[in-house]
């Protein structure tokens, strides 16, 4: 799926004279941030799947402990995708379907040589320390490979500049590396399932001094971990620049959409937040393999033996370390989403967004007050009761900017003309659950209720809730929503109503019962889900309940891959270049936008970014660069 | 396709992208200095005892070294002035001499890294080694990245001044800052190391 | 001249067999038997049903006769190369606990670690020598075949269920054996000459005997261990 038609025009700039670049620097080493958004996309979504596969696989386990895991049905799902899309690509003749089908492939592969193997399945029973590297890989995945990918370089690099008015981003070949180092980023990420010792399997959070003394897999995921950093950091200077330096005139910073001021606040966090993990993660490589003991005590003893270290380290060096950044990062994985809901809401009421204004300085507060709240992730840790007492406060302070958005997000729908188009389902539903995920977080910010709480699967339920009805569905509506503008046809709405459908309720099955479980006390990152312990017996039924849910919410994917794949050629086309008929810029672009975005020359801005329900002529609204 | 304010100032903001870029950049870099420097903090403060950088290491060499660096940075504005007054022979000379510098830099730490490898002092030794090799080594990484960068702008990249003399001029004031930044970290390792 | 040299290499294999020596002996026990700790097993619904009687500690077992179980006996500074048996060890997990106390194996024989539980297990191994490991055993049946190739005597235990526990002696030469229920132990094959015998229990700690082992029949050894 490419976003030029036909082949680009002349690329004109003041370093070199290519007229036609070839293959290589069109479509892979381009510097156009409509490539790499698409770029970004499909790999996220890729890592996306994976992600999501790992854990089809531990819910097996969760679910049928003694059970021998029937490998040919989690191979079928990966491979039915695979065959799907590369079957739609060679009709269709996109050679993208072709190599996702590829892609697909090489993940059913994969999940077939694991259960295979003897020695990681034997008779069919995951192993405990699978388990383990099942589940780091399946948070660190989703975090930093999937989601972020997704919500800030697909998204943010597709639609920033064409909504801010730019020809591309301020630095577009800083962008393709930051592409590529992603990329490579994420190859070395799967690599470390085949080191000796296997991936990861330390959680995605690699707490020390259990990280410290891990499998090779740590090092790797380490290693992984400062290229990912590397590339968010060099992509969020470039957002940064862009939306400071090459708004177009006339658009001032209050008149800006409402996701670019997301995009922007995330860029800052990133900016800010990624470093002190990247000074951690090198301190922990040390650790590991030069001897040093930074975050090992002395004196540790392991297995029986006093381990020979220098010692002197603090293991929660580590925590504070890894929170500082990792708080920070939950934002950034909301932000986007919130961004994306607003833009979708706005259109799709046909109304300006109420209390703009208040969303911005919600949003801008939200991301100064995220970096001092990290601490709630260790309440746990033996801090004083001051300390706990100020993040304790830092915490309930922060959850207010996230209400003044959702609020405003949920006023924004009163006495407007709602158009239940399937972005707008989805941006609808993310209301609610975001909201059961934020109101849930709330005795996880007491730290007296924490002691009960923490590390039990109610965290999980909790932060799962925002993740994923929550910003997931904020990314397929922003499929849904900017799929026109990006192929010039449009996604069926049928499949898109089952795919919606389907996943709301399939997601609340899978995270609903981790509340319940979690309260009664059943712990996380436990390999056989609770059956040991006797406070968990009486909500153990529910592990078969949710994993019969996850194994259905994956189905339900499947008419989304498909509606994703056969659109792009065979899609119902647009009779505009605006069919949601939407007032920010990257609608008043020619579909797909050129290179250089805006054929005509870089529009000028007259008007804030939500003039709906505006007269102007035979017209509801009135585009931001329509006078 | 022209990305607009690559060389002139945007009115509003009076930068040019690329100073608003390193600006950020090296915020990060604060962050990430700030971090280990931090680490340094809680751990010294956390420990028993902790030696006396000035009995451990050479003093002197560092002193030596800083002096190198902070002359760098003098060598690097000069060499930025010299483009200003359009003297690209003067800023080759200069830019040249920054790099030297740089090189005088690593090499001296080179003798003092060696110094302590040949007496079986390495990282593992204890957590002020451990401190002190992470910190220098990050560190020095970063004057090797800069050093690269420099001779870079020194040799090929400096073709760029008879097509665009305007737009290699930002280029070396903003590498300018990085260099200044990495100077000032240096400023705060010294004391904090060798002297406290 | 390929015959020939098979022919003699028998004869003096078969020689060296005749010319060979056993020691026998048994391990005693003065005193009363201490009383062994109850493991208490309530951590795990399987385990706890897998015993009708209470179990107690195997730290130190008395048997009848008077005579100690689970001694480990060996021959010291045994030089030469040994090749081990091609017969596999095995290291079994049954109701919650270790069969056998303490398992003796040669360097590099094959030990087959099995769980007969339908319980998780996690076989750790505190081995300096040897690298350690461990390792889960989720299901009834599951086997882990490992090697240990440095001669060391070390503890086992479970990270699952801490009353298991249990030791192995890994040993470069043959010329080792465990006292069972009758406190008796027998190495056979010893080329002649003087040996150092030492016996080894895990709270009680080493013995050692001289012996002069002869061209062929027995020598006769006896520890004596007290409370």
């Amino acid at each position: 799926m490419q976003p030029v038609a036909t082949a680009p025009p002349p690329v004109e700039s003041t370093h070199h004279h290519e007229e036609h670049p070839g293959f290589w620097r069109t479509y892979v080493f381009s510097i156009d941030h409509k490539v790499i958004g698409i770029q970004y996309l499909m790999t996220g979504l890729l890592f996306l799947f994976l992600g999501f596969t790992l854990m089809l696989l531990m819910r097996w386990q969760l679910a049928y402990p003694t059970k021998a895991i029937p490998g040919e049905w989690f191979v079928v799902l990966p491979a039915a995708v695979a065959l799907i899309s590369a079957v739609i690509g060679l009709v269709n003749k996109r050679k993208l379907a072709v190599l996702v089908g590829g892609v697909f492939a090489g993940i059913a592969g994969l999940v077939w040589y694991m259960v295979s193997d003897e020695t990681l399945f034997p008779q069919g029973i995951m192993l405990p320390e699978l388990y383990n590297s099942f589940g780091a890989m399946h948070g660190t995945i989703m975090v930093f490979l999937g989601v972020v990918p997704l919500a800030v370089g697909g998204f943010g690099n597709y639609v920033v500049p064409l909504q801010v008015g730019a020809p591309d981003m301020a630095f577009p070949k800083l962008n393709m590396m930051s592409y590529w180092v992603y990329f490579v980023g994420g190859v070395v990420m799967l690599t470390s399932f085949f080191v000796p010792g296997g991936a990861a399997n330390s959680g995605w959070t690699s707490y020390t001094p259990l990280a410290n003394i891990a499998t090779m897999g740590q090092t790797v995921w380490l290693t992984g971990m400062v290229f990912l950093i590397t590339s968010s950091l060099l992509g969020s200077v470039n957002f940064i620049v862009t939306i400071v330096q090459l708004r177009a005139k006339g658009l001032s910073f209050m008149r800006l959409p409402f996701f670019v001021w997301s995009q922007f606040i995330t860029a800052f966090l990133l900016l800010l937040a990624f470093p002190p993990l990247e000074a951690a993660a090198v301190l922990q490589l040390m650790d590991r393999l030069a001897g040093t003991s930074f975050f090992l005590p002395s004196g540790l003893v392991i297995s029986g033996q006093v381990l020979d270290v220098s010692g002197g380290g603090s293991p929660l060096l580590w925590q504070h370390l890894f929170w500082f950044l990792a708080h920070p990062e939950v934002y950034v994985l909301i932000l986007p989403a919130m961004g994306i809901v607003a833009e979708v809401i706005a259109n799709n009421t046909r109304r300006p967004l109420w209390g703009y204004k208040s969303l911005v300085y919600a949003a801008v507060f939200l991301g100064f007050m995220s970096f001092i709240v990290w601490a709630h992730h260790m309440f746990m840790t033996g801090m004083g009761t001051v300390i706990s007492t100020f993040f304790q406060t830092t915490t309930m302070i922060i959850s207010i900017p996230s209400v003044i958005i959702l609020t405003a997000l949920v006023i924004s729908l009163w006495g407007g003309s709602i158009r239940f188009t399937v972005p707008m389902l989805f941006a609808l539903a993310f209301l609610p659950m975001f909201g059961i995920g934020g109101l849930t977080g709330l005795p996880l910010g007491f730290s007296a209720t924490d002691i009960h709480l923490h590390d039990t699967y109610y965290v999980i339920g909790h932060f799962h809730y925002v993740v994923a009805p929550g910003t997931i569905f904020a990314l397929f509506a922003g499929i849904y929503y900017w799929f026109p503008k990006v192929t010039g046809r449009m996604m069926s709405p049928a499949l898109g109503k089952v795919h919606f459908w389907g996943s709301l309720v399939c997601m609340n099955g899978i995270f609903f019962p981790m509340l319940i479980q979690g309260l009664a006390g059943v712990s996380r990152r436990l390999y056989d889900g609770g059956a040991q312990y006797a406070h968990a017996q009486g909500v153990l039924q529910w592990n078969e309940f949710m994993s019969v849910s996850a194994w259905l919410l994956a189905v339900v994917q499947i008419p989304f891959i498909i509606n994703f794949f056969w659109s792009v050629k065979k899609g119902k086309r647009v009779e505009s270049d605006n069919p949601w008929e939407a007032t920010t810029l990257e609608w008043q672009t020619p579909t797909p936008p050129p290179h250089g975005n805006f054929a005509g020359g870089v529009p000028e801005v007259y008007h804030g970014p939500y003039e709906y329900s505006t007269p102007n002529g035979s017209k509801d609204y009135t585009p931001q660069n329509v006078a | 396709m022209q990305i607009p304010y690559t060389v002139a100032a945007r009115p509003d903001t009076g930068l040019h992208n690329s100073k608003l870029g390193i600006w950020l950049f090296l915020a990060s870099e604060v962050m990430l200095f700030g971090a280990l420097f931090s680490s340094y903090i809680l751990l010294r403060v956390a420990a028993p005892e902790w030696p006396h950088g000035s009995a451990l290491l050479n003093v002197p060499l560092a002193f030596l070294n800083t002096i190198i660096l902070i002359g760098s940075s003098v060598t690097m504005v000069m060499s930025w002035a010299s483009l200003m007054v359009k003297d690209f022979a003067k800023y080759k000379r200069y830019m040249g001499l920054t790099i030297l510098c740089g090189f005088g830099f690593l090499v001296v730490k080179g003798f003092e890294y060696g110094a302590k490898f040949s007496h079986g002092i390495f990282p593992s030794e204890d957590l002020f080694y451990a401190t002190y090799f992470t910190l220098t080594g990050l560190h020095g990484l970063h004057v090797i990245g800069g050093i690269i960068v420099n001779a870079y702008f020194w040799g090929p990249g400096s073709k760029m001044w008879a097509r665009e003399p305007e737009r290699f001029t930002n280029r070396i004031e903003v590498a300018g800052l990085y260099w200044h930044f990495v100077d000032l970290v240096w400023i705060f390792l010294f004391p904090v190391l060798y002297l406290l | 001249m390929r015959a020939l040299a098979i022919t003699l290499m028998t004869a003096l294999v078969g020689t060296s067999l005749l010319v060979a020596g056993d020691v026998t002996g048994k391990v005693t026990f003065d005193g009363k038997a201490p009383q062994m700790q109850r493991l208490r097993m309530d951590a795990d619904r399987f385990c706890r049903a897998a015993h009708k009687a209470p179990v107690s500690s195997e730290e130190v077992v008395v048997n009848k006769n008077g005579t100690l179980m689970n001694v480990l006996v060996y021959v010291k500074g045994v030089g030469g190369k040994h090749t081990p048996p091609k017969s596999k060890a095995l290291f079994d997990q049954k109701g919650c606990i270790y069969y056998p106390h303490v398992l003796a194996v040669q360097a590099g024989q094959q030990v087959e670690i099995l769980n007969s539980d339908n319980t998780l297990h996690n076989v750790h191994t505190l081995s300096k020598k040897n690298p350690s490991f461990n390792a889960g055993q989720p299901i009834k049946g599951h086997k882990l075949m490992k090697k240990f190739e440095k001669e060391e005597t070390f503890r086992v235990k479970c990270d699952v269920h801490p009353w298991m526990g249990a030791f192995i002696g890994v040993f470069d030469h043959p010329y080792y054996a465990v006292t069972g229920d009758d406190g008796n132990f027998t190495i056979k094959g010893l080329p002649a000459g003087e040996y150092t015998v030492e016996a080894w229990h895990e709270k009680y700690g080493t013995k050692t005997m001289k012996v002069a082992v002869p061209k062929s029949g027995k020598a006769t050894v006896e520890f004596k261990y007290s409370n």
